[in-house]
């Protein structure tokens, strides 16, 4: 449910994290734009109905760049060798936070992501609480076992899929064409921790390209 | 509202991007840094007022921060470069947990004991084609009163209290959450991703 600026940011965070020294400007430039791509499938649900949260949330999108990835880099050299020096870490980095941030906030919070879209179309929200309660023992609701009796299937936040799910976006609010005049809402944080991420995403990414043009 | 699980995550996440060097003391020490606001709620048991205010202020980051910088203490001399930024990533650490708390419904009177009042900044930023900017965060007010009467919540001195699992109210019932939401439990396996990635990638650099 985050905003691209809440992916972007936390992104950021994941790549300093994983870069170290290794972080610089070309690091930054590749993590936001593969914070950004996941998003632009609210474009996509202009054309092929609800495909927001879809198309590009899929994990096969971000698998059949992997595969491109290790086939142009170790397999072969066809990718390596039109790429610039420590630019393969960079790649791989800006495919964590695409997964990472870009796809999973999104599908650990409500209204959750189609992770296998074309081949299973359902959406699936992975959300719950763990801990522990006097007489209850350790409690978990993030996959609920069906009670014997009943025949129901194992709940892990199935949503729908895209005929029935569609999940808004400022570019296309509801399903079909809109009313001229309909409200788009294009929001930047409305959770407090939106607003903590995005500031600890901020101050890594200031103080790692700090230390990486020092020791430049 | 956001748990231990996720502060320590997060201020790993944090410490990892700012420090060169990572080890599995270094580990230790931030998630030691980032836990230390919630002890409050242990000392919820000597004052039920203190969760959320004993150990969540800006003071502690500050005198640290200053202890660190200043030539007199002379600490940077004395640590050396390794160790003062560590030191510094602990700093963060700490205040990544407490706006945590802060910038959530819980509150938390992180100008305690100086000023006495719990604020919970929460709210809305977006751009609404029909309405424009929306922000709602807080809103100033500076013709007396309260500074942020949207954020501010009771007092210590008040009786204000945020629920600690440690203070139980029937004296049986403790009740402790790890995780609280989904994205909580994506923040806490990402950290355990990046810093197994991290020291995995040391020890080869090492070796």
């Amino acid at each position: 449910m985050p905003s691209t600026v809440v992916h972007v940011a936390f992104g950021l965070l994941c790549g300093a994290a994983l870069l170290g020294v290794r972080f610089d400007r070309r690091a930054v430039v590749v993590i936001v734009a593969a914070c950004i791509l996941p998003d632009l499938d609210t474009f996509t649900s202009l054309v092929v109905a609800s495909t927001h949260r879809a198309m590009l949330h899929s994990l096969l999108a971000p698998g059949l760049l992997a595969l491109v990835f290790w086939h142009g880099t170790a397999r072969s050299d066809w990718l390596r060798v039109r790429l610039a020096p420590g630019d393969v870490p960079r790649l791989w980095t800006g495919l964590f936070a695409y997964v990472a941030a870009g796809i999973g906030l999104d599908m650990f919070t409500a209204l959750g992501v189609n992770p296998l879209y074309p081949l299973v179309d359902q959406f699936v929200a992975v959300d719950g609480r763990v801990g522990y309660e006097t007489g209850r023992g350790l409690f978990q609701s993030f996959v609920e076992f069906p009670e014997p009796e009943t025949c129901g299937g194992v709940n892990v936040g199935q949503r729908g899929s895209t005929e029935t799910v569609h999940v808004a976006s400022g570019v296309d609010p509801s399903r079909g064409a809109e009313e001229p005049g309909t409200e788009r809402i294009f929001p930047v944080v409305f959770r407090g921790w939106h607003v903590t991420l995005a500031l600890a995403g901020c101050l890594a990414t200031w103080l790692g390209l700090r230390d990486t043009e020092a020791s430049a | 509202m956001v748990t231990t699980l996720v502060t320590v995550a997060t201020g790993l996440l944090v410490a990892a991007a700012v420090l060169d060097r990572f080890s599995l003391r270094v580990v230790a020490l931030v998630a030691v840094a980032a836990a230390l606001p919630d002890v409050d709620a242990v000392l919820a048991v000597l004052h039920p007022g203190l969760h959320n205010a004993a150990l969540h202020n800006v003071w502690l980051p500050f005198i640290a921060g200053g202890l660190l910088t200043s030539r007199r203490v002379g600490l940077r001399e004395r640590l050396g470069n390794d160790e003062t930024r560590l030191a510094w990533a602990m700093v963060l650490a700490y205040t990544v947990a407490v706006a945590f708390d802060l910038f959530n419904v819980e509150s938390a009177a992180v100008l305690w004991p100086l000023h006495d009042r719990f604020f919970a900044v929460y709210g809305q930023l977006a751009y609404s084609t029909t309405e424009g900017l929306r922000f709602t965060f807080f809103e100033l007010q500076f013709g007396g009163g309260e500074l942020l009467p949207k954020a501010g919540r009771g007092t210590v001195a008040g009786g204000y209290v945020v629920p600690s699992p440690f203070v139980t109210g029937d004296g049986r019932t403790m009740r402790a959450v790890l995780v609280n939401a989904g994205w909580e439990l994506l923040v806490a396996l990402v950290a355990v991703a990046v810093v197994g990635l991290r020291l995995v990638d040391q020890t080869r650099g090492e070796s």
